[in-house]
């Protein structure tokens, strides 16, 4: 996650992407949703995707995951 | 035998086989070990059974550098030394830790983790610990408990024992003053080490006391067993021959200083409740438990310093203030009272309280310091009541070890993701990469290691694998002062052990 990553979309099509099967899954059911990004999760940590957010060390994903919730939260 | 210094007539000359200097946990392990020899010993203290005030000034010095402890009241002087305050946390050092790392300058000791291995077991007996076993597998089979389910090529679990703790100075008292080859002066400060003209072997100690006595002490082998800094202290101080002090050709005593980088570091959020009592600090001279360490591939990938891990319930930890916040007080005897306070919630909790139900656990750091020869001890200008000039420290950091102290919780913290354990947060002062101030409420473990450091080569240390001093041929040092790494553990059982390998070596001697 860098500064060229402050874009709700951009984080979006990033935290959607099926990085398995390299798409954009159809299916936005929220349950599908959560299990991809808790395997995308999974597959941070495992890869050493982490990072430290104010202090916490998290996966790629989860930072991602903060950065357009606080993008969202802005533009509300 | 048991002779009181001060009532000797002035002037005595005491003399034996083997004159060890300093009646702590190093000089009364060896003569514990030397006690059914033929040799004559005499074991000299500084002080004598109780702690008195006149005496303990003579350990007083500023600090000139990293923040750090009153060095007055960080050791104590009298017989039995700082085991009479230590907290008893044992555990040997690892096999890496003998290691020459190539990302830790300086690392590498002259001797294996294998060769002291045999001492470790005696160390284990005199400071009365369970069996010499450091193994997660043993303590499992005594003391079923679960460990968190993490990579075990990443980390692992490291056992501490714990003693009672033995006080040496009441424990021992009676061993050595009954021991009919040893022969314990008490009140015989060393304030001079006179070497032959050549200045190839040292030929007599002066020692004085406050009752105004001085004596000369001459043996067929010399041991200083006073701690790191007054070791380097008196090797600095004896400088009537040599300027720059005695085995200090390549100026190497009193440098390379290492202390344990204790710190509160992060939190632990379990995801869910896992149970943690294999963990926890349950009491003193208590269980055994385990640290989080990490393995040699993950230092040597990390290029991380040795360290371990512990834990303490938040419910403990919200209430404590760092350490260095608390051993303030230049009176040992305050500070230790502080100490206590500080711990009341652990000490007096509540019976009920479960550590398996906690959610959220502080993370403590217990690391090595990387070896650095700015890190030392110097001699100051102001003299002590018996003439000798006071000890300074300059205690050094690194950025090595700043760091370190940063990817272990990184390291840790991705294999906690990973193995669905919970989330770690580290402490503000290791948020930004950047930054090299060394954080103010660090600690150390009170631990005094590496002034008179032990390699094979005069230039890059002061003694030699057999704890001899480089140049002098029957100069020795024993205990934490010789380590060339300071590994994680509290030096205490390690300390012991390289004494008595060193007395084993005396043994053997003519």
């Amino acid at each position: 996650m860098t500064p060229g990553e402050n874009d709700a979309n951009l984080l979006m099509e990033k935290l959607l992407l099926d990085t398995e099967n390299n798409v954009i899954p159809r299916n936005t059911d929220s349950l599908e949703l959560k299990e991809l990004l808790q395997q995308k999760v999974q597959t941070d940590f495992e890869g050493g995707k982490t990072i430290i957010v104010s202090g916490w060390v998290l996966s790629v994903t989860e930072a991602r995951q903060c950065a357009l919730f606080s993008l969202v939260q802005h533009n509300y | 035998m048991h002779i009181d210094a001060r009532h000797l007539d002035n002037g005595t000359l005491i003399e034996g086989d083997i004159c060890i200097v300093g009646a702590g946990a190093a000089g009364i392990s060896m003569a514990l070990d030397l006690k059914d020899s033929k040799k004559k010993i005499i074991l000299l203290e500084g002080g004598g059974f109780e702690y008195e005030n006149e005496v303990q000034d003579l350990y007083d010095g500023e600090n000139l550098g990293q923040r750090y402890y009153p060095l007055r009241s960080c050791r104590l002087h009298y017989f039995g030394g700082t085991t009479g305050h230590w907290a008893g946390m044992c555990s040997p050092y690892d096999p890496i830790d003998f290691k020459k790392r190539a990302w830790v300058p300086n690392s590498g000791w002259p001797i294996t983790r294998d060769e002291l291995d045999p001492f470790y077991a005696k160390a284990n007996n005199i400071l009365e610990l369970g069996p010499y076993r450091y193994d997660e597998a043993y303590w499992n089979e005594q003391i079923p408990r679960t460990p968190l389910p993490l990579n075990g090529e990443v980390v692992w679990n490291k056992m501490w024992q714990f003693s009672a703790p033995t006080r040496f100075g009441t424990r021992y008292r009676d061993d050595i003053v009954n021991a009919p080859n040893i022969h314990l002066y008490t009140y015989c400060n060393l304030t001079n080490i006179e070497a032959d003209p050549g200045v190839n072997r040292v030929l007599q100690l002066q020692v004085k006391n406050h009752a105004g006595k001085i004596h000369r002490v001459k043996a067929k082998q010399f041991v200083l067993a006073c701690g790191a800094i007054q070791n380097a202290r008196m090797l600095l101080a004896s400088n009537k021959q040599q300027k720059a002090g005695l085995g200090n050709e390549y100026d190497q005593v009193g440098r390379y200083f290492m202390e344990h980088l204790e710190v509160r570091s992060a939190n632990l959020y379990l995801e869910k409740q896992h149970p943690m009592d294999l963990y926890i600090f349950a009491d003193i001279g208590g269980t055994p438990r385990a640290e989080i360490s990490f393995t040699e591939k993950a230092q040597e990938e990390n290029e991380i310093l040795n360290g371990t891990i512990s834990f303490t319930p938040i419910e403990f930890a919200k209430n404590q203030k760092p350490m260095i916040d608390v051993w303030t007080n230049k009176d040992p005897r305050k500070s230790f009272d502080n100490l206590l306070v500080n711990f009341d919630d652990m000490i007096n909790q509540d019976e009920s309280f479960d550590v398996n139900q906690s959610r959220v656990f502080e993370l403590f750091t217990r690391m090595e310091q990387a070896p650095n020869p700015d890190s030392r001890v110097l001699l100051s200008d102001e003299m002590d009541s018996l003439g000798v000039p006071k000890a300074n420290l300059h205690w050094d950091l690194t950025e090595l070890d700043q760091v370190s102290l940063r990817k272990i919780y990184q390291v840790f913290g991705r294999e906690v993701g990973k193995a669905g354990v919970g989330r770690v947060k580290l402490f503000e002062f290791l948020w930004d990469a950047n930054k090299d101030d060394m954080l103010s409420t660090l600690g150390g473990g009170w631990h005094h290691m590496g002034t008179t450091r032990m390699h094979e080569d005069p230039k890059k240390g002061v003694v030699d694998k057999n704890c001899k001093v480089h140049g002098l041929s029957n100069l020795y040092v024993a205990g934490s002062a010789c380590c060339s790494t300071s590994g994680a553990p509290n030096p205490t059982l390690n300390l012991v052990a390289l004494s008595l390998r060193l007395s084993d070596h005396l043994k053997n001697l003519a």
